[in-house]
């Protein structure tokens, strides 16, 4: 079979594989790509599930509320320009209240009893361990 | 029929070549592929990962390691079906244990003996004493502190402390291997909280490490990391830095890491930091060392120790350190007053 056939024979074949493998590859760079890392974007998880994700830096230095819902009760969340705290919560022990605004990775602030996280940036990689009992 | 069929080949072959270059390779049979996943217990967010194995292991398993220890630990509570400390707690006759909290409890208190009673696991009434001055804390663990309200601690008075040292001294725990019961002589409470968190952590280490699971990340509450390799780093290392310990960071693997600090738990009273970390020789909560980071290859040691170490300091700590081969770091206020034994510190 000549090349000329051979392409005539498979023209669509090879534009449908050409097609897929071009956007499955371009699919698969992209993921491979590390993202930006945004020191100033706070993302607020439950149960591993994003509830938000906020840019601080575009907050104003007045802090406005929002309320959002954790496992058990409900939370009020304050931010503004570069920072986040928890200012209500329902949960006993009340560490997510007293960890107070945050405008950093490295300090978290965790609710165990509504199993929400809030995490200032992307993860860099280390892991930080902090100070427990 | 056949361009169809030629057709579909052709539109699959792309995902199955992209697959194969991602790197998930296909697994062979009886291979437990890796998973992951965040767990709550004990107070605290637990992170697991497990990398592929054949011991059927996965980070469910593990997770639920935790979720037993923190029934059994549990002193604010009775839980359904098993007895627990909060169980023991309310009696001085003996119980019947799971093999599980009876370990537990003949370990904790076999570390009151090595640590000279600087780890006492019947310090729970003094505990609750102070929790409860600095924190607005109740023994149950309850806040009685509403939000947005403002709390202004306070401490202990002399006789209160010397009241809840004197129940601690005086009472005890009988074991009865045989029956697996164990009797709390006395009034002192127990409180698995210092050390129940790692130990859950060494059960779960050891389990993996039996199963022969190379790659494995436990992340308990920040405080207890257990380490395998890294599939992703450097030579196996994962990269950990310290809340305590700015600008520095260390890499390892094959580990367990330990900590504990002031920061999150504090209250200034009169000028004088005070902390949830309370001496049970002396019944001070006043804060001297800020934290303590600590690497070896038990969890539950390390649990127990960094608390230990931090009310010990550097010199006294130093014998146990070595006895058990520990790297140790100390600190205060700032990190130009870090006492280091062997970490090898990156800047980060």
């Amino acid at each position: 079979m000549t090349a000329k056939a051979f392409f005539r024979k498979y023209l669509w074949d090879l534009i449908v594989v050409g097609t897929l493998t071009v956007v499955s590859s371009g699919f698969a760079i992209y993921l491979a790509i590390p993202k930006n890392s945004d020191e100033h974007t706070a993302n607020v998880t439950r149960d591993s599930t994003a509830l938000l994700s906020i840019d601080l830096s575009l907050e104003s230095d007045s802090p406005r509320q929002i309320v959002i819902q954790g496992v058990m009760t409900p939370m009020t969340l304050e931010v503004k320009k570069n920072a986040i705290r928890v200012s209500e919560s329902g949960c006993r022990n009340q560490y997510c209240v007293y960890a107070g605004w945050v405008s950093d990775s490295n300090h978290p602030i965790v609710c165990a009893y509504n199993h929400v996280s809030i995490q200032i940036g992307a993860a860099s990689g280390l892991i930080h361990m902090g100070t427990g009992a | 029929m056949k361009h169809l069929s030629r057709f579909f080949f052709t539109l699959l072959l792309p995902f199955a070549l992209a697959g194969c270059a991602g790197g998930s390779s296909s697994l062979a049979s009886g291979v437990t592929p890796s998973s992951s996943g965040t767990y709550y217990a004990m107070d605290t967010v637990i992170g697991i990962q497990v990398g592929e194995n054949s011991a059927g292991l996965t980070s469910d398993a593990i997770g639920a390691v935790f979720s037993t220890y923190d029934a059994l630990a549990d002193n604010t509570a009775h839980r359904d079906g098993v007895v627990n400390v909060y169980d023991l707690n309310h009696t001085n006759s003996p119980l019947f244990l799971n093999q599980e909290l009876f370990d537990l409890l003949q370990y904790s208190a076999g570390m009151k003996t090595i640590t000279s009673g600087y780890f006492n696991p019947l310090i729970g009434g003094l505990s609750d004493l102070w929790k409860k001055d600095l924190f607005n804390i109740d023994s149950s663990g309850k806040s009685l502190t509403s939000s947005g309200e403002t709390f202004s601690p306070s401490v202990p008075n002399e006789s209160e402390i010397q009241t809840e040292l004197s129940k601690m001294g005086s009472s005890s725990l009988v074991f009865d291997a045989a029956s697996l019961s164990v009797q709390r002589l006395g009034e002192g409470k127990i409180d698995l909280g210092g050390i129940a968190k790692g130990y859950a952590g060494e059960r779960a280490h050891q389990l993996l490490v039996k199963g022969g699971v190379k790659n494995f990340l436990i992340n308990a509450g920040a405080s207890t990391v257990v380490l395998g390799e890294n599939a992703k780093g450097s030579n196996g290392n994962f990269g950990v830095d310290f809340a305590g310990v700015k600008g520095k960071y260390v890499l390892m693997k094959n580990v367990c890491i330990g900590t504990s600090g002031v920061d999150q738990q504090s209250a200034m009273v009169d000028g004088k930091l005070y902390s949830h970390v309370i001496n049970p020789v002396s019944g001070s909560a006043l804060v001297d060392w800020y934290g303590v980071v600590l690497a070896g290859q038990d969890a539950g040691l390390l649990d127990a120790f960094t608390t230990t170490f931090m009310l010990m300091g550097p010199d006294l700590a130093e014998p146990l350190r070595q006895k058990y081969s520990l790297s140790a770091m100390f600190y205060k206020a700032d990190v130009s007053s870090l006492v280091n034994e062997g970490f090898a510190l990156y800047d980060s």
